[in-house]
């Protein structure tokens, strides 16, 4: 704990560089700005309010010794814990001598030992993230950006070692792994430095990381899904889950692509065009096709659904109009991905 | 639903604007360009779904509420422009009442000048504010028509709102027109102006002091209100001023004068005669109440005008005084066109004419008709033109020439004696004409329309010696003899003959002293343009003589003013033919009585329909529900726009590339 202490301590400096650079692009989240000005991701406010926060993981195991996890293991730090019959074998130097002189009998000193998370953000850049369906809100690319701003910010705060890997059409640009607070700012100007891309495989870039990671972790996909078939996501998720990975999907979701219908004034034409692949479709958006709209959205997710839950990955749609606070103290808090 | 179908349209050119529905709707029909969207898949939208196959340019018009709206709201506002209004309320709209034609008498006469208590308003100011405050209520539908009435009556009419605004201002401007009034010469107008289908009201603003007829009052048909303005005041006025010449002294007047009092008391009135602006008398008489009093007072020698005035404050101030012009300054023009070969006492006789020029031609003058268009009486003497050649201005014809349709002759007498005198005719009046002798004389046969006044008889041969008749559409007298051959140039009766023979034929131009409100009739010579008269207070009013009304007799309407009016007759180039000058006076026995008449509102409930009162002098009239309608569509108007930006899609229309991330 004093190495935790002395970490608090040593990176005081650090967290008032967090607040000068966001003090610098202190903006409201949801405000309307142009692309060149949405570098701010938060505001110094939101940063405090949710610093009480942690990350949490039901199967992960923490490991390390410099986070700040309550470990099962049970060490010799400072921090007194219980104590336990000598049996051969124990250090006797943790012996209590004084327990002996009252008992008579020998008693070993047991102490509490802290470790960290393999924490691992995974964020969709493609084109098609870079998309909003109101005015007033935010792109789901930026919401994605801000949610895993947040989620790191969690979780470097309380010395886990964490990964952002932002995966789009080409090789996936990453941050991490790092630990400590002294690498918040470095991963808000990582994220703030991310620009969409063209296309993206989801499912791929969900594979590819697993494979290639030695140590198990918690995995966290921000993605709108939209590249690939749902069953692409059978294979990375079935490695995953068996190499030992908590893997949970943030489903971003704009609430435009929920409901269309205010997409356009009824009897307008409207030329559809992709986001990503440029491809287009000239379409009356009447009732009809309103309906067929939802219905294969809904198959859609459906399929995701039960492939996620075959391989014991959760996933959550998260509405970029829902403030982000609520989304991350209550949204997340009830899905056991935060607590307090 | 009876007020709905009662509706009235003032304003039917409004229902062009109903082009703008099948507008709207060919707008709704046009195919529009497809708009772009950028979406971030196209992987849920069905392609075989939604496809817009009818690539024509219109379609059929969706069936959506902002249609149904922008329909609503155009056929509203088209009924509101052609501006709807009903009799009848609808609901709790407005106020009932049918279509109404107010028709405000209001009272010019000269007791409407007096004035009343402390204000400065005379009773006219106050009945012009009431008949404003009526104009003022002007409702679409209705009809006032305004007649202000004393000697001369002058009507305005209001149907719509610029008429409204023009009699208002025509009113406030307008002065008193003075004189009497008349009340049923305007109870008999008003029943003329009475409009179908309306709901026809009179109401009477005057201050009491009229009476009418009841048989007048009884044929108006229409409620009548009376509106009395001013209180009940005493007045004295000269009430009558006239004079007349000395016997043997042409140039002394006496001028008599009667003061009337209009009190319940006698009162002892000084008053004073000024005679060319000299203070000549200053005396002082007592008048018996409801009595007129005469003073006579002889003026000085030469004397032209003559004031006299009482020095007594009063209800009307104007009557105080009366005015007389005994001689203008100089005589309004005469000219005289005499054609002859033998001038001498007729030109003696014509000359000797107050204001007359003469100018004498021999008969064998060319081009005499055109000569004579600038004379006002022509004469020949020995000579007459052929009917082509008369012209176009009164004429005396003397010993005129056997000439075919105009003078035949029948005989002659060669020594006529007069055996027929027509002694009721004002020219002969006081003229004694017997001992007239008369040298051979022809025997005219009297023209058709002709009147005799002097006729002769020699033998067995009789004919007028002188007629009144007509030549050429023009008055004319004709002396059958020679004036030459009669001792009638050596008699006192000729010039007396020629002047009245003058007077009558060229009309005497003004009068010497006239009422408030009278109208003068003007006979301004041919060769005048026009004629200017200047009022006291310096108001010059402009009467034109010249092309169709030449030679015509011109009226001067409704002097409004009290005193000395003078009047100049001038040429086309300006130039001053003649001056002369009229006294205008208030004083009336009339109008000076400034007690109303107790009569009146008993008289006026008599007008053959029941005379409800109406209240406070206002009008009340169709009920327009334009705004209502108009409030109504801009309602709808609001709600459409509401409609409109809630389903205005909220999603962003920037094209992919401008999209947050887009490809630069």
């Amino acid at each position: 704990m004093n190495s935790a202490r002395g970490l608090r301590a040593r990176f005081t400096a650090s967290t008032q560089s967090v607040s000068r650079v966001v003090g610098t692009f202190a903006a409201p989240i949801h405000a309307r700005q142009s692309p060149d000005e949405e570098l701010a991701l938060f505001d110094e406010g939101f940063l405090e309010r949710i610093r009480p926060y942690a990350l949490s993981s039901r199967r992960v195991t923490a490991v390390g010794v410099a986070g700040e996890r309550r470990s099962r293991r049970k060490g010799s730090s400072p921090e007194f814990t219980d104590f336990k019959m000598y049996t051969p074998g124990d250090d006797y130097r943790r012996i209590d001598w004084r327990t002996y002189a009252r008992f008579d009998e020998l008693f070993v000193r047991e102490s509490e030992t802290t470790a960290e998370y393999d924490v691992h953000l995974l964020v969709d850049v493609s084109r098609s993230m870079a998309w909003r369906g109101l005015d007033d809100g935010p792109t789901k690319l930026r919401y994605a950006l801000q949610l895993t701003g947040a989620l790191a910010y969690l979780s470097l705060w309380h010395f886990d070692h964490t990964s952002v890997i932002a995966f789009g059409d080409g090789p996936a640009t990453s941050f991490g792994p790092v630990q400590g607070r002294a690498n918040i700012v470095p991963m808000l100007r990582f994220l703030a430095g991310i620009k969409p891309a063209s296309e993206t495989d989801v499912a791929g870039a969900i594979g590819a990381y697993v494979h290639t990671r030695r140590r198990p972790g918690f995995l966290l996909v921000l993605s709108d899904l939209l590249s690939g078939e749902p069953a692409d996501l059978e294979a990375p998720l079935r490695e995953a889950r068996n190499r030992g990975w908590e893997t949970t999907i943030l489903h971003i979701v704009d609430p435009v692509e929920d409901d269309p219908a205010g997409l356009s004034i009824p009897g307008e034409v409207l030329e559809l065009i992709d986001q990503e692949s440029n491809a287009r479709l000239r379409v009356v958006p009447d009732g009809a096709v309103l309906a067929d709209y939802r219905q294969s959205r809904a198959a859609w997710l459906d399929e995701i659904r039960r492939i996620c839950a075959h391989y014991d990955t959760t996933i959550e749609p998260v509405r970029t109009d829902v403030p982000l606070e609520t989304m991350l103290v209550q949204r997340m808090t009830a899905l056991g991905i935060v607590e307090r | 639903m009876n007020a709905l179908l009662s509706l009235r349209l003032l304003a039917p050119l409004g229902l062009l604007a109903a082009i703008s529905l099948p507008l709207i709707i060919l707008i709704y029909m046009r195919r529009q360009q497809p708009i772009p969207r950028a979406i971030p898949s196209l992987r849920f939208w069905n392609p075989a779904l939604g496809q817009e196959r009818d690539r024509s340019r219109l379609r059929r018009p969706p069936l959506s509420l902002l249609l149904l709206l922008e329909l609503l709201i155009a056929a509203l506002l088209t009924f509101a422009l052609t501006q709807p209004a009903a009799e009848k309320a609808l609901g709790a709209f407005g106020a009932r009442s049918t279509p109404l034609h107010q028709i405000v008498l209001l009272d010019g006469s000269t007791s409407m000048l007096a004035t009343d208590g402390t204000s400065n308003q005379t009773r006219f100011d106050l009945g012009r504010a009431k008949a404003q405050k009526i104009v003022d209520s002007w409702h679409p539908g209705d009809v006032i028509t305004i007649v202000v009435f004393g000697s001369t009556t002058r009507t305005l009419s209001v149907s719509d709102a610029q008429q409204q605004r023009d009699v208002a201002r025509q009113l406030s401007s307008m002065p008193t027109p003075g004189g009497l009034g008349g009340l049923n010469a305007v109870l008999d107008l008003a029943r003329n102006l009475r409009l179908p289908d309306r709901d026809n009201r009179i109401t009477l603003i005057t201050d009491g002091g009229l009476s009418a007829d009841p048989t007048v009052v009884g044929q108006v048909g229409m409620p009548i209100t009376l509106d009395e303005v001013g209180t009940p005041l005493d007045n004295l006025a000269v009430t009558q001023i006239s004079a007349q010449a000395v016997s043997g002294q042409n140039d002394t007047y006496q001028v008599t004068a009667g003061i009337t009092n209009y009190s319940a008391d006698a009162v002892a009135v000084p008053y004073t005669v000024l005679a060319d602006g000299v203070d000549v008398a200053d005396q002082q008489v007592t008048v018996q109440p409801g009595q007129t009093q005469p003073v006579t007072l002889r003026l000085p020698a030469g004397t032209s005008q003559a004031l006299i005035s009482t020095r007594r404050l009063d209800g009307l101030l104007e009557d105080n005084r009366a005015t007389i012009i005994l001689h203008q300054d100089a005589r309004l023009s005469l000219a005289i066109l005499l054609v002859t070969d033998n001038p001498d006492k007729l030109q003696r006789a014509l000359a000797v004419l107050p204001g007359a020029r003469v100018d004498t031609v021999p008969s064998a003058t060319a081009g005499i008709k055109q000569m004579a268009a600038g004379y006002d009486l022509v004469v020949y003497d020995g000579v007459t033109p052929s009917p082509a050649d008369l012209p176009a201005v009164p004429m005396i014809f003397v010993q005129p020439q056997p000439v075919a349709n105009l003078f035949a002759v029948t005989g002659a007498m060669p020594q006529p004696q007069i055996t027929r005198v027509h002694a009721g005719d004002p020219l002969l009046a006081d003229l004694d004409v017997e001992g007239l002798t008369f040298g051979q004389t022809s025997a005219y046969q009297l023209p058709a329309g002709a009147t005799e006044i002097i006729g002769g008889t020699s033998g067995n041969v009789t004919g007028p010696l002188l007629w009144r008749g007509t030549v050429n559409g023009q008055p004319s007298f004709t002396i059958a003899f020679s004036i030459a051959d009669s001792n009638i140039g050596q008699r006192v009766v000729f010039p007396v003959l020629v002047a009245r023979m003058v007077d009558e034929l060229v009309q005497s131009p003004l009068p010497s002293a006239v009422s408030i409100g009278e109208p003068i009739v003007l006979h301004p010579p041919a060769s005048a343009a026009e004629v200017r008269i200047s009022s006291p207070s310096g108001r010059n009013t402009t009467i034109s003589t010249s092309g169709e009304n030449q030679g015509d007799a011109v009226t001067f309407a409704g002097p409004s003013e009290v005193g000395i009016y003078s009047l100049t007759e001038t040429r086309g180039n300006g130039e001053a033919l003649a001056r002369g000058q009229f006294a205008v006076n208030a004083g009336n026995p009339v109008e000076s009585n400034l007690q109303p008449n107790a009569q009146l509102p008993a008289l006026l409930r008599t007008s053959g329909a029941s005379a409800t009162q109406h209240s406070s002098g206002t009008t009340s009239g169709l009920v327009g529900y334009w705004p209502l309608i108009a409030a109504i569509a801009l309602g709808l108007l609001a709600v459409e726009w509401i409609v409109a930006v809630a389903r205005l899609p909220r999603w962003s229309r920037v094209a992919p590339e401008r999209a947050e991330g887009g490809s630069p």
